[in-house]
C-alpha cells in the first residue's frame, strides 16, 4: 500500500460518512446546548444603547450595604512547565498540585485521550462498538475516582422514524454523568444525550431531524434507576404540534423551557408533571427574546428592543410576573455601562466609571463589589451550575502563544460575598482551548497536549 | 429540483440534466475541485468533466445519493488532473499536505509491502470509520475526502488549530493500528 492508493480509497468511502461530514460543513448539524464553557469571543452577545442604569435599578438598603469584598492574590499562578517524558500508560493522571498564597488550590491533570469534562466528571469519547475505552472519572480530594459504565440501549419511534439510542451512563454520589450523540445521514435523524443539570438523577434525551428551517426536536427523559423512558410532551398536543427548536430543563426536571418555530419564534414553559403548556409571552406580557431558569421556581425573561433590554421574572407555577428592570443595555467591551448576564440568577452591572455591582435578577436588588473596577476590554463571565459563584476571566490578546491565553481569573463567591482575583504566568506554554466551570466549585481550563496526543486539565479552587 | 428527478433526466437523456445538476450541485462540485487544484480554471474544467462523466454513467447507474456520487466523481477527476500536472507545477496546496499526513497511516516499519486489492482497502477504511466517534469521523472525512485545510476545519467545527491537529493525528495513528490489525500492512 502507498499514500496514493490510500488517498484514492478515501475517495470511495461509504456515502453516509460523506453526507454526515457535508452536513457539518453546511452548518446544519446543530449543537443544542448552551455551554457553560465558551471561548472569550462568544461572551459578548448583544450591544444596546442605554441611559444610566442606576436610574432603573431597584434599591434595597440591606443588600446594598452588604458589599462584596474584593481580594487580589499577589502571587500569580505559574503554569506547570512542559513535561519531558509524559507517562501515557494511564488514561488520566494527576501530575501536580499547588497552593497559591494559601488561597487558591490548583490541580494539574493530564488526559491521554479525548474527553468531555464537566459536572465534576470526565467522560471518555470512545469507540462504542468495542467499548475498549469506556470510562469516566471524577476528581475528589482523594484523587481520581474511576466510575463503572452502565449501558442503556433504548428504542423510540417519533415521526415515523425509529431511533436506536445506545449510550453509557455513570453515577457517583447521586450525580449522573452521560454524554452521547448520533446522527444517521440516511434519515437525517439525530439524537443526543446529556445528564440533566442539578440533582434530578435523570438523563435528558433529544430526538431530532432536519436542519435549519426544517429542524424539529422531541425531548425525552430517561430514569437510569428504573430504566424508564418518558416521552414527556406526548400528553400535550399544543406543544407536540409545534416545531421545538431548543430545550432546557429546570434543575429538578419538573419543567422545561421550549423554544418553538423560527420566523415567529415563541418560548414556552412546560409543566412536565401536569402536562400543561404556558406561553412566556403571555405571562411576561412582552415579546420574549430569551429565557432561562434562575432557579427551579423562577424563569427570567428578556425582551430586547431598540430602547434596551427589559427583564421580567416569572414565579412558577403561578406565573406571577415581576419587572426587574427595563431599558438597560447589555455590557459591551470598551467604554460604557450595562448589564452582563451569567446564565443564572445573578448578573454583573457596570457603571460608566467601571464600578461593578452584583445584580440579583430574582429580587432586583444589587450590591457593589467594593474596590473593584471592571476592565474596559472584553471579559468572560459565567455562572456556575447552582448559581452560587460567578467566574470572571480575562485573556491576554498580546500573548505570543495561540489559544485563550487566560491571564487573569476571578471567582465571585455569592454566598461568602468575596471576589477573589489572581493573575497567571506561563499561560502561553500550552494552547488553552476551553475555560469554564468543571463543577460548582472548580474552574477549569483545558489545554492541548504538548505532543498533540492528549490534553491537560487545570482545576482552580478558592479555599 | 428533487435528486430523483435529476437522475430521471439523465436516464431520459435530457440535456436539462446537466443544467439542473449545475444549478443544484455546481458550487458543491466546484468547492471540492478547488480544494484539490487551487486553480479556478482547472477547477472549472474538472467540474465540467464531472458532468460529462455523470452523463456517461447514468444510465445504467442510478445513484442512491446524487450529491455524494457527484462529489466522488469530482474528487477523482480533480486528483487525476492534479497528478497529471508535472511535478513542478503541482505546487503545495492541501492535497500535498494531506498526502504527506497519510504517510502516518501506512508507515508500519515493516520491510515487506503487502499487495492489497483496492476493494479490500476501501472495506477496511469503512469499517474503521464506522467505529469512530461521529465528530472525529466528520473531521477526518473533511480533511481527507473533501481535502479541507485545517483552518477551514477549525472554522466549521469551532476547534482551535491544535485541537484539530491533535484529533487528526490520533485518528491517523488509529487507522495505522487498524490496518495492522486487519493485516493490511
Amino acid at each position: 500500500m502507498n499514500k496514493d492508493m490510500l488517498l484514492d480509497a478515501l475517495g470511495k468511502i461509504d456515502d453516509k460518512y460523506i453526507i454526515s461530514a457535508q452536513r457539518r460543513l453546511d452548518g446544519s448539524c446543530r449543537i443544542r446546548r448552551i455551554p457553560r464553557r465558551v471561548p472569550f469571543a462568544a461572551a459578548v452577545i448583544v450591544v444596546l444603547l442605554m441611559s444610566t442604569f442606576t436610574m432603573a435599578m431597584a434599591f434595597n438598603e440591606d443588600f446594598r450595604n452588604a458589599v462584596f469584598k474584593f481580594f487580589r492574590v499577589s502571587t500569580p499562578d505559574q503554569v506547570l512547565p512542559m513535561e519531558e517524558d509524559p507517562d501515557s500508560s494511564e488514561p488520566i493522571k494527576i501530575i501536580g498540585e499547588t497552593s497559591i498564597d494559601d488561597t487558591i488550590n490548583v490541580l494539574y491533570v493530564r488526559l491521554n485521550e479525548i474527553y468531555d469534562c464537566g459536572r465534576g466528571g470526565i467522560i471518555s469519547l470512545y469507540d462504542f462498538e468495542t467499548r475498549e475505552r469506556a470510562y469516566a472519572y471524577t476528581i475528589t480530594d482523594k484523587g481520581l475516582n474511576r466510575l463503572e459504565p452502565h449501558c442503556a440501549s433504548l428504542e423510540y419511534k417519533w415521526k415515523d422514524t425509529l431511533y436506536r439510542i445506545l449510550f453509557d451512563w455513570y453515577e457517583d454520589g447521586g450525580t449522573i454523568y452521560a454524554d452521547a450523540h448520533s446522527f444517521d445521514p440516511e434519515t437525517s435523524a439525530e439524537w443526543s444525550v446529556h445528564a440533566v443539570d442539578g440533582t434530578s438523577g435523570l438523563v435528558g434525551i433529544t430526538l431530532s431531524y432536519g436542519s435549519q428551517l426544517t429542524y424539529e426536536a422531541c425531548p425525552l427523559l430517561y430514569d437510569p434507576g428504573t430504566q424508564t423512558l418518558y416521552d414527556i410532551t406526548a400528553p400535550c398536543e399544543a406543544l407536540r404540534s409545534q416545531a421545538i427548536t431548543d430545550i432546557s430543563f429546570s434543575e429538578d426536571a419538573s419543567g422545561l423551557l421550549a423554544e418553538c418555530g423560527y420566523l415567529d419564534r415563541k418560548v414556552y414553559y412546560y409543566d412536565i408533571a401536569a402536562s400543561v403548556l404556558y406561553s412566556l409571552e403571555e405571562w411576561a406580557d412582552m415579546p420574549v427574546t430569551g429565557a432561562w431558569f434562575i432557579d427551579k421556581d423562577t424563569v427570567c425573561c428578556i425582551s430586547e428592543t431598540d430602547g434596551g433590554m427589559t427583564c421580567r421574572t416569572i414565579a412558577l407555577p403561578a406565573g406571577e410576573c415581576t419587572e426587574i428592570f427595563s431599558s438597560l443595555p447589555e455590557l459591551e467591551a470598551g467604554a460604557g455601562s450595562g448589564i452582563r448576564f451569567t446564565g443564572g440568577r445573578y448578573a454583573l452591572m457596570v457603571e460608566e466609571n467601571r464600578d461593578t455591582y452584583v445584580y440579583d435578577l430574582k429580587t432586583g436588588e444589587y450590591a457593589p463589589i467594593d474596590g473593584f473596577q471592571f476592565p474596559s476590554e472584553d471579559v468572560f463571565t459565567a455562572g456556575n451550575e447552582d448559581g452560587s459563584k460567578i467566574l470572571f476571566a480575562r485573556n491576554d490578546p498580546g500573548s505570543a502563544g495561540s489559544g485563550l491565553a487566560v491571564s487573569e481569573i476571578g471567582i465571585l463567591d455569592l454566598e461568602k460575598r468575596i471576589f477573589t482575583l489572581f493573575t497567571r504566568e506561563g499561560y502561553e506554554i500550552r494552547q488553552e482551548e476551553t475555560l469554564g466551570w468543571f463543577d460548582k466549585d472548580r474552574v477549569m481550563i483545558q489545554a492541548a497536549a504538548d505532543d498533540y496526543r492528549g490534553g491537560y486539565l487545570y482545576l482552580f479552587t478558592i479555599k | 429540483m428533487d435528486d430523483n428527478c435529476i437522475v430521471d433526466l439523465y436516464w431520459q437523456r435530457s440535456e436539462n440534466a446537466i443544467s439542473e445538476t449545475s444549478a443544484k450541485y455546481g458550487r458543491y462540485c466546484h468547492s471540492i475541485a478547488y480544494n484539490i487544484l487551487a486553480n479556478e480554471q482547472d477547477a472549472e474544467e474538472s467540474v465540467n468533466d464531472t458532468y460529462l462523466d455523470a452523463w456517461n454513467t447514468m444510465p445504467p447507474h442510478r445513484p442512491s445519493f446524487l450529491s455524494t456520487f457527484l462529489g466522488k466523481l469530482t474528487r477523482r477527476i480533480s486528483i487525476d488532473r492534479w497528478r497529471g500536472r508535472t511535478a513542478g507545477k503541482r505546487g503545495g496546496g492541501e492535497i500535498a499536505l494531506a498526502i504527506d499526513e497519510l504517510e502516518d497511516c501506512i508507515s508500519s516499519g515493516h520491510n515487506v509491502e503487502r499487495e492489497i486489492e483496492e476493494k479490500e482497502l476501501i472495506a477496511a477504511v469503512n469499517s474503521f470509520l464506522a467505529r469512530l466517534p461521529s465528530v472525529e469521523r466528520d473531521v477526518f472525512v473533511c480533511r481527507y475526502f473533501f481535502l479541507l485545510s485545517l483552518s477551514e476545519i477549525c472554522g466549521k467545527f469551532h476547534f482551535s488549530q491544535s485541537k484539530a491537529k491533535s484529533m487528526l493525528f490520533r485518528t491517523r495513528k488509529k487507522l495505522l493500528a487498524h490496518f495492522e490489525k486487519e493485516g493490511l500492512l
